[in-house]
C-alpha cells in the first residue's frame, strides 16, 4: 500500500506537518493554557458556539484535525521501521496507522457537517 | 535457500548517539500533534453539544494536572514547530532568478509567516 502512493501519503504528512507547525501552537496557548490558568477569560459558551458553528471555521477545523493525522500516521510508521519493523508486519502496521488516521478524518468531516 | 542477513542494530539505537536522540525527539513530538488534534476535535463536540458539555470540558481543563500535562503538550509542540522550520530548507529550495535562496532564508520567512499566523489567530480567539 504504502510503496505504490508513497508520493499521495508523503504530501499529506508534509501539508499536515506544515499546518501543525504553522497553527498548533497558537491554538494551544490559547485554548489550553492560558484560558484554563485564568490568565486570559476562556469564551462564554456563546461566544465559542458563535465560531465553530460558522460554515468557514468548521472548515478550517476539518484542515486543522484531520491533516495532522496523517502527519502522526507517517512518523510513527517511519519510528516502527528505524525500531526494526520489517517483513509480513510491514504492511498491516501501515494500514492500521494510515486507517485510524483515515477513520479520525472521517469522524471530524461527519462532527462537522452534522453537529449544530 | 540462502540464508538472510541480520541487521546487527541494537533496539535502543537511539539512546546511543546523541544527534540520533535528537532526531527521536524530533519524530516523537507526533504523539502529542495527533494528541492535540483529537483533544480540539472533542472540544469541538463539547461545544456543539451544548452549555453544559462545554462547562465541563471547561472544568476538567482547569484542573492543575491537566494544566501540567498540557504543558508538556506546548512545549512538544513547539519543538515540531521548530524543527519542522529548521527542516524546511531541505524540501523547499526555491530559486530567485537563477539564484538558490539561502537555507537560513527560507527558515526565516517560515518563522515570519507563523508570527503573522499566530497572531492572527490570537486575535480570533481572544
Amino acid at each position: 500500500m504504502k510503496g505504490r502512493y508513497k508520493a499521495f501519503w508523503w504530501s499529506l504528512f508534509a501539508i499536515g506537518g506544515m499546518v501543525s507547525a504553522m497553527l498548533y501552537p497558537a491554538h494551544m496557548l490559547v485554548t489550553m493554557l492560558l484560558g484554563p490558568a485564568g490568565v486570559v477569560e476562556m469564551p462564554t459558551w456563546e461566544q465559542a458556539h458563535a465560531l465553530f458553528s460558522h460554515p468557514l471555521f468548521r472548515i478550517y477545523l476539518v484542515v486543522l484535525i484531520a491533516l495532522p493525522l496523517f502527519h502522526a500516521a507517517h512518523r510513527v510508521m517511519a519510528a516502527f521501521m528505524d525500531f526494526g519493523l520489517r517483513g509480513p508486519f510491514r504492511n498491516p502496521t501501515a494500514m492500521i496507522l494510515y486507517g485510524a488516521a483515515t477513520a479520525v478524518a472521517a469522524f471530524t468531516i461527519f462532527t462537522m457537517v452534522r453537529m449544530m | 535457500m540462502t540464508k538472510r542477513y541480520e541487521r546487527q542494530i541494537p533496539g535502543w539505537w537511539v539512546f546511543t548517539k546523541k544527534t540520533w536522540f535528537v532526531f527521536f525527539l524530533r519524530e516523537i513530538t507526533c504523539i502529542f500533534v495527533a494528541l492535540f488534534a483529537i483533544f480540539y476535535l472533542r472540544f469541538a463536540r463539547a461545544i456543539y453539544a451544548g452549555p453544559e458539555a462545554y462547562a465541563d470540558y471547561v472544568e476538567k481543563m482547569r484542573e492543575p494536572w491537566a494544566i501540567a500535562l498540557h504543558c508538556l503538550f506546548f512545549v512538544a509542540v513547539l519543538w515540531h514547530t521548530i524543527t519542522w522550520f529548521v527542516a524546511a530548507p531541505k524540501a523547499m529550495r526555491p530559486r530567485i532568478g537563477n539564484k538558490l535562496v539561502p537555507p537560513r532564508a527560507v527558515i526565516a520567512g517560515h518563522y515570519a509567516g507563523w508570527l503573522v499566523v499566530s497572531a492572527g489567530l490570537m486575535w480570533i480567539l481572544l
